[in-house]
């Protein structure tokens, strides 16, 4: 009888346990989905490869808790089946796991960009003062007129030395701004991205940093010891930075918008630029025509690369046409001074490259010039070889009349001597 | 002319014939929950059914004349062979509906017990339907509580 009991208290527990085991398949899928829902909300919601790794590990244990459903949820689950949404788990945390390897890639980016800044920043202001101190030494040199050739040597060392500090300090100004413009590089910016960017560049102080760049340059340009060599370099240099500003200037304004008082800025640096653009162009067509004049070559004066070619073609044309009316030694040496002086060693190797890279004279000017060049040389030569066929005929004579001495020197009998 | 007529007739009663296509398992792999809008009509988008609980909650609350199916939650399921078992929290009985054209008639009323059921739940399995009701489980199928399960 106590066994019987047993027995059906036994039972009784089994249909009672089994009873509060029954599950609602709704719940099943009810939980299935909440949980579901909540890991693709962490896998949104990541931002460090810790926290990946972590959802990750979650998918994987929510995958075993409800694979002895997976018949179940492939039927209940709509439209994804069970499959297919732990596919869109973890498709998910994968995607987000890209994004934050690109943050961190930024991130790191952005920190490089920092310290990158901070050297530039650094190494423009270096370069900013120790420039001005050139240049006051510059002109205090120009104003004490050099004679020495040891203070002439320091002034082209002062040159020398400023002209490459100032191309440093440019370049470095707009590496600054184009590092700057990279550590905001994003693909969405906030108000409050805008603001930051607009304060580092403050900070940074790239818009003066740009106008005492062209203020430098300026100055220099009216330095009285530029060589033809200096004048050509400072003219790219000016190419340059009103090429690299044209690039940066639309989106630094587009920075200072909400700052009408740095906007207004803007249009005033165009303006220098453009200043200074044509301040380097008058050095340098004066720069052109000294190399001219400081050989008494009396080239008309010329503004601009087509009257260059016009000026110089015609003094060519003129100095050809005059060959006869000159002097024998005249007519040599101002060919020999304009071709071989001027031409060959200062033109051709110093101005011509800049004048035809910048499109101021055509390859077919330059090729021009050459040729009436070559007809002035070819006059001047005619000439000289009319002198070279006199001299010998003289040179000819005067030997025939020598040997013709001598002959009759040795036809003279010569007196017997006694034995 | 006798063998043209029969063979005419053995062509068109050919014709005629009913088909049928079988098997059709017509059940839904889990309940749904569905709550009423306030004209009582209930929608399950997945099975693309919609139907007015309004005479469900009328019949059950027979005593309440006030009882109207406007927000209510029902818990439906459909086995295999189309027959819709709705019942709800408080409910006593599940309901076991027949589709027919546009309506759902009432086929059988399964009375679960004397109290009212405080959670009731769903399960489709392969022969019949699960009833859950807090600890509790019964098996229903169109026609009832399955023997052996019955108080």
């Amino acid at each position: 009888m106590r066994h019987v009991l047993m027995i059906l208290s036994m039972a009784l527990l089994l249909v009672r346990g089994t009873a509060v085991l029954a599950q609602s398949d709704s719940e099943i899928k009810q939980n299935f989905e909440n949980r579901h829902a909540e890991l693709l909300k962490a896998a949104e919601a990541a931002t460090t490869t810790e926290q990946i790794k972590k959802v990750q590990a979650d998918i994987d244990a929510f995958e075993k808790e409800f694979e002895s459903h997976k018949a179940f949820l492939d039927k209940a689950l709509y439209p994804d089946d069970f499959t297919k949404s732990l596919e869109n788990l973890r498709s998910r945390v994968s995607y987000t796991a890209k994004q934050t390897e690109a943050v961190e890639t930024q991130s790191a980016r952005a920190t490089q960009l920092e310290g990158q800044v901070k050297t530039l920043t650094e190494q423009v202001d270096k370069l900013t003062s120790e420039n001005s101190s050139i240049l006051e030494q510059l002109h205090a040199l120009e104003a004490d007129r050099v004679k020495d050739k040891k203070q002439i040597e320091q002034l082209r060392g002062l040159v020398a030395k400023l002209q490459k500090n100032i191309a440093d300090r440019d370049n470095m100004i707009f590496n600054l701004a184009d590092s700057l413009f990279l550590q905001f590089d994003k693909p969405t910016m906030t108000p409050a991205d805008e603001r930051q960017k607009m304060v580092a560049f403050e900070k940074n102080n790239i818009l003066s940093s740009v106008k005492r760049a062209i203020s430098d340059n300026m100055t220099f340009l009216q330095s009285t010891a530029l060589s033809g060599e200096d004048v050509v370099r400072l003219k790219e240099e000016q190419r340059k930075f009103a090429g690299h500003w044209k690039g940066v200037g639309p989106k630094l304004a587009q920075i200072y918008l909400p700052v009408k008082e740095k906007e207004r800025q803007m249009p005033q640096i165009d303006s220098m630029i453009a200043e200074w653009g044509r301040k380097a162009d008058r050095v340098f067509w004066k720069a052109l025509n000294d190399e001219f004049t400081q050989h008494n070559l009396l080239v008309q004066p010329f503004t601009n690369g087509e009257s260059f070619y016009q000026n110089v073609t015609r003094y060519i044309d003129n100095q050809t046409n005059n060959v006869d009316n000159q002097k024998d030694d005249a007519r040599y040496a101002a060919y020999s001074t304009f071709a071989d002086t001027v031409w060959e060693k200062r033109i051709d190797p110093v101005w011509l490259p800049l004048l035809k890279r910048e499109g101021m004279i055509t390859e077919n000017q330059a090729g021009d010039i050459k040729a009436k060049m070559d007809i002035w040389k070819s006059k001047v030569k005619s000439s000289n070889y009319l002198i070279y066929i006199i001299i010998l005929g003289v040179v000819v004579i005067a030997a025939m009349i020598i040997f013709s001495r001598m002959n009759r020197g040795r036809k003279t009998p010569v007196p017997a001597s006694a034995p | 002319m006798k063998q043209l007529l029969m063979l005419t007739a053995a062509i068109g009663l050919f014709g005629c014939s009913s088909v049928t296509l079988q098997p059709a398992d017509f059940s839904w792999p889990v309940e749904s929950i569905l709550k009423a809008d306030g004209n009582g009509m209930v929608s399950e988008n997945r099975f693309a059914v919609a139907f007015s609980i309004n005479e469900l909650v009328k019949k059950e609350f027979k005593d309440n004349e006030q009882a109207t199916g406007a927000g209510a939650t029902v818990r439906v399921i459909r086995d295999r062979q189309g027959y819709y078992f709705m019942t709800a929290p408080k409910f006593k009985n599940v309901y076991v509906f027949k589709p027919g054209e546009g309506e759902l008639k009432l086929h059988r009323t399964i009375e679960i017990g004397e109290t009212e059921m405080a959670d009731p739940k769903f399960n489709q399995r392969d022969t019949f339907i699960e009833l859950l009701n807090n600890s509790s489980s019964v098996r229903l199928t169109k026609d009832g509580i399955l023997e052996g399960d019955k108080k």
